[in-house]
């Protein structure tokens, strides 16, 4: 039964992985090599060429879809737009030029004079809102922020639980520079950067008055609250920073997961769904970081299995660390993801057979589903099925500690090697070159965090 | 912005409901590649660019109008407007066919409706893929992904559109051949 089951489930993995061949192959995204390969299967396996007719078949129906041409007024109406808002912004630039000629004079002091009573009265008609927005500024400017943090307590706890990803705080104190003025203003202070601002941000500022507005009176008062208790807290700079992160993280989490977040009241449990969530997070990210062969059902699973196992050894492995090193990790590291670090710069220095032991190897096997097993089974030689484990193990630390890279990050990363390393990257097919590209920019991070 | 409104509003079409919000979100996209002007790097596609930023607003739009309608996540994959599902466009559809063939503006509806069973992610890299001929790097630039992620995405969205539409191209030349065929010599009667 369970040969049928796995029988079963590698005949879907397979299908799964030839479908993203197929897909590949039609879209032209495959090298050379991997098309003729390709080809050569589709000559000698007519399922495969029927699945291969039937996706494009399929792809081409797309084409019959009508297209609706833009009337002008469209272009029309844009154009306007863009035109009303460059006047907005040349508004105050703009200076009333007066012109020479004698014989118009009086028909421009006649003009001057109703464009400084225009201007008057609507400088009067603005004077309201802009004192109200002025003495507010400061709360206005961050009060959508206070909309996802339920409490001091809730922010002061996320500060220290450092739950959220390792590289966005990283960043901190780049962000605290960028994001927020936190210091507190007169009113003066404020106006004067009311009158600096562009349309743009007045714009933005206009809106989240409205959408605080939009709230209940019960809502506006407790962000208020909220944003007075935080101001006078010891650490306000820094939990605010961890208030915007959290709210950069919220819109990277799936939106049933945001509602439910939201939605619960009690502290202890938003703090376990967080953790729950990050779980969660990390492991499609393990699906991302790198090309491995783990089946995706096993990622989950796998990478709580990496997790305890990481925490056992850590201990071990800092006590080996030379004593320069283990500083700079301690330094440069969070207390969460230390393990990780020490883990991954251990896998460089030791071999496969030092670091997974007989014990180790088979209580992993026990996680592994048999999809999993069988692709280690398929290794030439049992070093060889260790260094397969070992790249699992590694990817699922590199997911803890860092996000998946895009091919302009690794585009940068490239540039900033020189030139002779830049050359061990030619004349590789588009897939190796990311994949060897990955590694090295992954090797040289975590050389980065420890030396 | 002649250039791109038309196809940049066919895709927002199929992102978001409405073709008025469709044109309004397009609109939209133009006042910001407008305001951002500035920060474009010349050496960096403009379509990539402009489409980065229409992948953002459709997000910001869907997203939104999620919050508000506080749809049910399970009963549509993509999670963003309730749409006339597939299943029932074919099952009226079914009730007619083999005998007739189906019209043509049934037969885009249908195809319209497989796209919009997709989730947001796929329904992009789908719609730049298919209708900007975009490569897997463009794309997985336009939307913040890894190339990689760009290769399943698009290979699950393709399964998953040739299972929709596999009634409809049965027995060689199928049926939406037959209705083009039909468009082309000037009937619509389909008998």
């Amino acid at each position: 039964m369970s040969n049928k089951n796995s029988n079963e489930s590698d005949a879907e993995f397979n299908a799964n992985a030839d479908d993203a061949l197929l897909v590949a192959y039609l879209d032209g995204e495959l090298s050379d090599a991997e098309s003729l390969g390709l080809e050569r299967r589709l000559s000698s396996e007519p399922d495969l060429c029927e699945r291969l007719y039937s996706l494009q078949k399929s792809w081409d129906l797309l084409d019959s879809l009508p297209t609706k041409t833009i009337d002008h007024s469209f272009t029309r109406s844009t154009i306007e737009l863009v035109i009303e808002e460059e006047l907005r912004n040349s508004r105050r630039s703009k200076q009333i030029r007066f012109s020479w000629a004698a014989r118009v004079a009086a028909a421009l002091l006649l003009f001057a004079v109703s464009v400084s009573l225009s201007y008057g009265y609507a400088r009067y008609q603005q004077a309201a809102p802009h004192r109200e927005l002025a003495n507010k500024l400061e709360f206005l400017e961050i009060s959508d922020l206070y909309g996802v943090i339920p409490s001091i307590e809730f922010l002061e706890r996320l500060n220290e639980s450092g739950v959220l990803p390792e590289t966005w705080f990283r960043d901190l104190e780049q962000l605290q520079e960028e994001v927020i003025e936190t210091a507190p203003q007169s009113v003066s202070q404020s106006r004067q950067r009311l009158e600096d601002m562009n349309m743009e941000q007045l714009l933005d500022l206009r809106s989240k008055k409205d959408s605080l507005e939009k709230e209940s009176k019960t809502e506006q008062v407790r962000r208020q609250n909220l944003h007075l208790q935080l101001m006078q807290h010891p650490q306000h700079e820094r939990l605010l920073t961890v208030a915007e992160e959290f709210k950069r993280w919220l819109s990277t989490i799936e939106a049933s997961e945001r509602i439910q977040l939201l939605g619960e009241e009690d502290l202890d449990k938003q703090f376990e769904l967080i953790a729950k969530i990050r779980s969660r997070q990390e492991a499609r990210y393990f699906g991302l970081v790198g090309a491995t062969a783990l089946p995706a059902k096993d990622v989950q699973p796998f990478s709580e299995w990496v997790e305890q196992l990481v925490k056992l050894r850590a201990e071990d492995y800092v006590n080996r660390l030379a004593r320069n090193v283990r500083q700079n990790v301690e330094r440069r590291t969070s207390e969460r993801l230390r393990p990780y670090t020490i883990f991954l710069w251990q896998t460089r220095r030791l071999t496969p057979r030092q670091l997974i032991d007989q014990q180790t190897y088979q209580d992993m096997l026990s996680v592994l589903s048999s999809d999993a097993r069988n692709i280690l089974n398929q290794q030439e030689d049992e070093d060889k099925r260790l260094e397969l484990a070992l790249s699992w193990i590694a990817n699922a630390c590199r997911a803890k500690t860092n996000p998946p890279l895009t091919d302009v990050e690794l585009f940068d990363y490239l540039k900033t090697l020189p030139p002779e390393r830049q050359l061990e990257f030619d004349d590789l097919s588009p897939q190796e070159w990311r994949q060897r590209l990955k590694e090295a920019y992954y090797l040289d991070y975590e050389r980065d965090l420890v030396q | 912005m002649r250039r791109y409104q038309t196809r940049l509003r066919s895709i927002m079409e199929h992102l978001v409901p409405g073709s008025q919000q469709a044109e309004d979100l397009t609109q939209e996209v133009f006042m910001r590649v407008y305001r951002s002007r500035k920060t474009y790097q010349p050496q960096a596609k403009f379509s990539t660019w402009l489409f980065t930023i229409a992948n953002n607003v459709a997000h910001n739009a869907i997203e939104k109008l999620s919050n508000r309608k506080e749809v049910h996540l399970s009963e549509t994959p993509s999670g963003t407007f309730p749409t006339r599902a597939l299943e029932n466009i074919a099952k009226d559809a079914s009730g007619l066919m083999p005998t007739r063939v189906l019209a043509r503006n049934e037969q885009a509806e249908i195809i319209a409706a497989a796209i919009q069973s997709l989730n947001e992610r796929q329904r992009m890299a789908v719609l730049l893929s298919k209708f900007e001929h975009m490569s897997y790097v463009d794309i997985a630039e336009t939307m913040g992904l890894t190339t990689q992620a760009v290769k399943s995405l698009l290979a699950r969205a393709r399964v998953r559109l040739k299972e929709l539409l596999s009634p409809y191209m049965q027995n060689g030349r199928d049926h939406f051949e037959m209705s083009q065929d039909q468009g082309t010599g000037q009937s619509d009667d389909g008998d």
